[in-house]
């Protein structure tokens, strides 16, 4: 270990087990002094009832639910933010719950920020540990995938729906009070998106446990993260009431969310970004595809961690048919052969091109890339057409 | 002599020198004049030191770049790049640490657009290609990027200004 200085935070009171939603979320909110919540969702988790489960167990237990939001799309943007805050402050809300998915917890953070800040235009808070403590706001997430894990990191990406791009905030003032895991929100959660949630989460731990800023503190979060991945993201696909894979599943995001706030991502996520921004692609969906290509390009410089990683993710029989020169190689090659498998039984793309991505794009995704944060922290510096031949491979 | 009044002079004598730099730069090298341009116009761009009056600063234009002095330097910009001390700019400022590393190492913080500091990163590295000797730039950069025109045509526009 060098003498190199590292930063660890993570002030997120994390409440995770069966029956949290019941027994912990409606204590939680009382302890931090929530009287008329804003509960945040989405169309889908109104419309499956989620939404109605949350608000019952809340008020049941004394809780008031002020008002509610169930309209955050798939993609947060800043008009969504604004929209939010003004029935926040519309009917005297003074606390926050959001449930759900990582898009409806990205918008429930920079909603907390723009309040708590007290501006009305979120880019004038735009950057990296810059924002000055706020206004106190009670705010709970509870995630309904696993995931992003944004219920505890100091990330959140809004779309600027204006410049078609995607605007990143980096500060711990937008990690929640607390976040509830019960797995059972997630049992509703499709194959499909188990699926491409689970490998967004790998991605996180992947690129936490490869990147620049990496430290002995996110590296611990990061390798529990992968192992917990590797033994229940098929037994979450197949069996998805099975509650202590959910949990499990849900401990793993939480872990790689805590790995990446703490070091940072890289290529992956800067390529990921841009495809966002530029081809509407869902973040998980790009995580899912770009992973085991920017694993390629890194290969030299990272085969001995992902020799590390290929020790976490196999049994011992596995991990001795393979010689010691290769683990590196062999964990690349099990990855993809995970993601094809699952996604073939899940029906998930494997490739950008059958998400209606034009070759002509591609371009404008490498450009975009460039400007990222996250290939400051890539372990391997990448040139544009570095990202071109990562993009073209991903491609067809 | 106090040794923070040293380390502080030595910042904003290494800042000015940046300046100066960037302002070559721009004037030899297209590259840095691409970088500018993807800059939107009328945009400012300050580094500085917590605690200290250390300070480089420059407004970029469609056409045109300015660099200001530091007594006539603005109070705050649209990008701002702040060391979290006089410390943790040394050994940026020396050669020992590139701005990549100054990164992964938390020694500043921005306020601003994320994806324009990636712009002002790369600018920063390109300047430090031009100041630099190789055998320092290799240690502390993943990639040393490539310059248009030699570093005696660079230490040429600091003497002459052309």
């Amino acid at each position: 270990m060098s003498n190199k200085y590292y930063e660890f935070e993570n002030g997120v009171r994390i409440v995770y087990g069966k029956e949290s939603l019941k027994e912990e979320l409606p204590y939680q909110l009382k302890q931090l002094g929530a009287n008329r919540v804003l509960l945040i969702s989405g169309p889908v988790l109104n419309r499956i009832g989620t939404v109605d489960m949350v608000r019952e167990e809340c008020e049941r237990q004394g809780v008031k639910i002020q008002a509610v939001f169930i309209d955050v799309p798939n993609d947060s943007s800043l008009e969504v933010v604004a929209n939010i805050a003004q029935v926040y402050l519309v009917n005297g809300c003074d606390s926050i719950l959001a449930v759900g998915g990582g898009s409806v917890m990205d918008t429930a953070k920079g909603v907390k920020l723009l309040l708590s800040q007290g501006v009305s235009d979120l880019s004038k808070v735009m950057g990296m540990n810059m924002v000055k403590k706020g206004e106190k706001i009670p705010f709970v997430l509870m995630p309904t995938t696993s995931g992003t894990g944004s219920e505890v990191t100091k990330v959140t990406v809004i779309s600027d729906l204006a410049r078609n791009t995607k605007l990143e905030f980096v500060t711990a003032e937008i990690l929640p009070d607390v976040c509830v895991l019960d797995p059972i929100l997630t049992t509703t959660l499709p194959p499909r998106a188990t699926l491409l949630s689970g490998f967004d989460t790998l991605t996180h731990a992947i690129e936490g446990y490869t990147c620049t800023q990496k430290n002995p503190l996110s590296d611990a979060t990061a390798r529990l993260a992968i192992k917990l991945f590797a033994q229940n993201i098929g037994g979450a696909i197949d069996n998805p009431l099975d509650l202590d894979s959910r949990l499990r599943m849900m401990i793993c995001s939480a872990l790689a969310g805590a790995s990446f706030s703490n070091s940072m991502v890289g290529a992956v996520h800067a390529i990921g970004h841009a495809l966002g921004g530029e081809c509407h692609l869902g973040h998980d969906i790009s995580m899912s595809i770009l992973l085991p290509y920017v694993m390629e390009f890194n290969y030299d410089i990272a085969k001995d961690l992902y020799g590390n990683i290929f020790r976490l993710m196999v049994d011992d029989s596995t991990y001795k048919k393979v010689s010691d020169k290769n683990y590196g190689r062999a964990c690349i090659e099990y990855i993809k052969g995970l993601y094809c498998k699952l996604a073939q039984q899940v029906g998930a793309a494997t490739k950008l091109n059958e998400l209606g991505v034009s070759r002509e794009q591609l371009e404008i995704v490498a450009d975009k890339a460039m400007r990222d944060g996250a290939m400051l922290t890539n372990m391997k510096a990448l040139s544009r057409d570095d990202v071109m031949n990562i993009l073209i491979k991903a491609f067809e | 002599m106090n040794l923070n009044f040293g380390k502080v002079l030595f910042a904003k004598t290494v800042f000015g020198a940046l300046g100066r730099a960037i302002k070559g730069g721009y004037k030899i090298d297209s590259q840095i004049v691409r970088l500018v341009q993807e800059l939107p116009n009328d945009y400012t761009v300050i580094m500085s030191v917590k605690g200290t009056n250390a300070k480089l600063s420059f407004t970029a234009f469609e056409d045109n770049l300015i660099v200001h002095k530091l007594k006539k330097a603005p109070k705050s910009g649209d990008l701002e790049i702040v060391f979290k001390s006089i410390d943790c700019v040394l050994p940026l400022l020396c050669g020992f640490k590139g701005i990549g590393q100054a990164y992964s190492e938390h020694d500043f913080i921005m306020r601003g657009d994320i994806c324009k500091g990636m712009v002002v990163v790369d600018l920063i590295s390109l300047i430090e290609a031009y100041l630099f000797p190789t055998f320092m730039l290799k240690r502390i950069m993943l990639s040393v990027p490539k310059t248009e025109k030699s570093k005696a045509r660079m230490y040429g526009y600091f003497i002459s200004g052309k």
